[in-house]
């Protein structure tokens, strides 16, 4: 068996058996479940449910539930990475035979293997409710996604995958779980917002705060962004309020940018894991 | 050949000098064993050794194989434990061994070996949290033998174990050992290194001090012990003897260590001082006692011996 093999073996026995894992991910389905379905019983109730008829329902199904998935699947990969830290099954990992790239490998399929499972939760879920919307309101499913769903639903993933990347640099950084996860909400929730202030300051904060991981991420997915009705009601409802239409010329650089930082705050997890002892 | 070398091996840690340049050789077949007192550089050391540790400074040959490529392809012929047993509590005892044997590509068969030559074939199915300490260990040592590993290096291995326990872990050793591996150990039980070791090498304040077979190191000297009116009068009339390297109090017996074996001399000496003896016998010293002497001195001796 290759080394990529059994990276991959372990990586699923230690994954798929860990209580965490189906706990996280119950109580991530379980909210998800919540969000949707009140959200599809009020639009029944108000007789609203165009927004759950597949595919002009997307953009608001892709929309609410998306930093959900991304939290949640961040959660899970700090618990999991972190873990290995607090048991030592890191360190007992190398001694038995894996070189430290090996093991970071490993927590890269891991990394990956999460971010597109909550992804695929969330359009399952999500795509469910919607299909029974569909035939419950439209009498059936049409084309199930315009190139535009799919392009946002890339941006959603981008999120998953972004703050994820965030979430692997904190487990590293702090190799405690407990630690880490506050470190990354900390950082998600006030982080951004303090550095920004002192950006306002120095006046550089239009050049930076956009490109900023918590900003880019969950402003990547935007219906505005990918869906012309969404991006229609957008300039409507700011002309109403006396604001210039809204600009969204960069999101090409927005999801290039996203993809960079993704491969930085990876690089620094390895370099980190790398230079400190185990 | 040396399974393993290390030249000048260094760690530092800010200011702190964990392991001072130190060298030694392991001889295939030897079991040996890496002494010290706690805060000495044994686990550092071995942590280098198993490239968990970075060094700052020296060089580590395994199997006559170094650098970074060298190094992992020798490691990939050891098999390790450091200090305590690191598993997934979660998971059960087979299952554990299946994530080491899939790193070693060792076989399905192997791990069934492994598990009946630890005894814990009984409880494979139950998960890692609910064994008992004894039951880690032999876990541990099960790891360790997959692979079928040339090099077996265990730190600690008896740590926290009942009588029996270490009987078990000895026994296992001594199987190792009869089956041609060779074996570092790193121990403070220092009798249980004594009785199943051939060679050691005593390390303190990140220094090897002392390396040499266990022969060797125990049959250095000869240890009076005398007994009869006051100890510490003996002790007085003692250190003036010529021959007499240290002398120590222990109770109502007076140990003496010697530059030879005449206990005539000796008796008459202090017959000659009008110090009359009830007992006096003659024994080696244990490694123990070295042990101690060793590392209980102000400044490492000359480092005979050592590499």
């Amino acid at each position: 068996m290759s080394t990529v093999g059994a990276m991959f073996r372990n990586e699923m026995i230690k994954t798929t058996r860990r209580p965490a894992t189906a706990v996280t991910t119950g109580l991530f389905v379980f909210l998800l479940c919540m969000i949707t379905g009140s959200s599809f019983y009020q639009a029944l109730v108000k007789g609203d449910g165009a927004s759950f008829v597949l595919p002009t329902g997307w953009p608001g199904l892709l929309d609410d539930p998306g930093i959900p998935s991304a939290f949640f699947a961040a959660v899970l990969i700090i618990l999991l990475v972190d873990s290995e830290f607090s048991w030592r099954t890191a360190r007992q990992n190398v001694i038995d035979g894996l070189t430290k790239e090996s093991w970071f490998g490993g927590k890269l399929m891991l990394f990956a293997a999460v971010c597109l499972s909550y992804f695929a939760l969330h359009l399952l879920v999500t795509g469910t409710v919607a299909a029974y919307g569909s035939y419950v309101i439209a009498g059936g499913v049409g084309t199930l996604a315009r190139a535009s769903d799919l392009r946002m639903m890339g941006a959603d993933l981008l999120m998953v995958v972004g703050l994820g990347s965030v979430a692997m640099l904190a487990a590293f950084a702090v190799r405690s779980a407990g630690p880490a996860m506050g470190l990354f909400f900390f950082y998600l929730a006030f982080g951004e917002r303090l550095i920004g202030l002192v950006l306002s300051r120095l006046g550089a904060a239009a050049a930076v705060i956009p490109f900023m991981p918590m900003k880019l991420f969950s402003s990547l997915p935007e219906p505005a962004r990918w869906d012309p009705a969404a991006f229609q009601k957008a300039v409507e409802s700011a002309a109403k309020h006396g604001h210039p239409p809204p600009d969204f010329s960069d999101t090409t650089t927005l999801a290039w940018v996203g993809l960079a930082e993704i491969v930085v705050f990876l690089a620094l997890a390895f370099l980190l894991y790398r230079r400190r002892d185990l | 050949m040396n399974v393993i070398e290390t030249t000048g091996l260094t760690k530092r840690y800010g200011d702190t000098l964990a392991v001072d340049a130190i060298g030694f050789a392991v001889e295939r077949g030897q079991v040996f064993g890496f002494l010290g007192p706690n805060g000495s550089g044994k686990t550092t050391t071995i942590g280098m050794l198993l490239g968990i540790i970075t060094p700052t400074a020296g060089e580590i040959r395994l199997f006559g194989m170094t650098g970074h490529r060298g190094l992992h392809r020798a490691r990939r012929r050891t098999g390790a434990t450091l200090e305590q047993p690191n598993f997934y509590p979660y998971l059960s005892g087979l299952d554990n061994l299946r994530i080491v044997a899939n790193v070693k590509e060792a076989s399905r068969s192997s791990i069934e070996a492994a598990l009946e030559l630890v005894r814990l074939t009984d409880r494979k199915g139950d998960r890692y949290q609910t064994y008992s300490l004894g039951m880690k260990q032999r876990l541990a040592l099960a790891a360790t033998m997959l692979g079928d590993p040339e090099l077996v290096v265990l730190d600690e291995p008896a740590n926290g174990l009942d009588p029996e326990g270490m009987k078990e872990i000895r026994e296992i050793i001594a199987d190792l050992a009869a089956a041609g591996k060779t074996i570092f150990l790193s121990s403070h039980l220092l009798w249980e290194v004594e009785r199943t070791c051939s060679h050691v090498a005593i390390i303190r304040r990140g220094r090897i001090i002392r390396q040499a077979s266990v022969r060797e190191i125990t049959a250095g000297t000869t240890v009076a012990e005398l007994r009869g009116g006051d100890p510490a009068a003996l002790a007085s009339a003692l250190e003036a003897y010529p021959g007499a390297v240290s002398v120590q109090v222990d109770g109502g017996t007076v140990l003496a260590e010697l530059r030879d074996d005449d206990l005539a001399a000796l008796n008459r000496f202090l017959a000659g001082r009008e110090v009359y003896v009830s007992h006096l016998a003659s024994r080696e010293r244990s490694l123990e006692e070295v042990f101690m002497q060793l590392t209980g001195e102000e400044e490492p001796p000359a480092l005979e011996g050592a590499a």
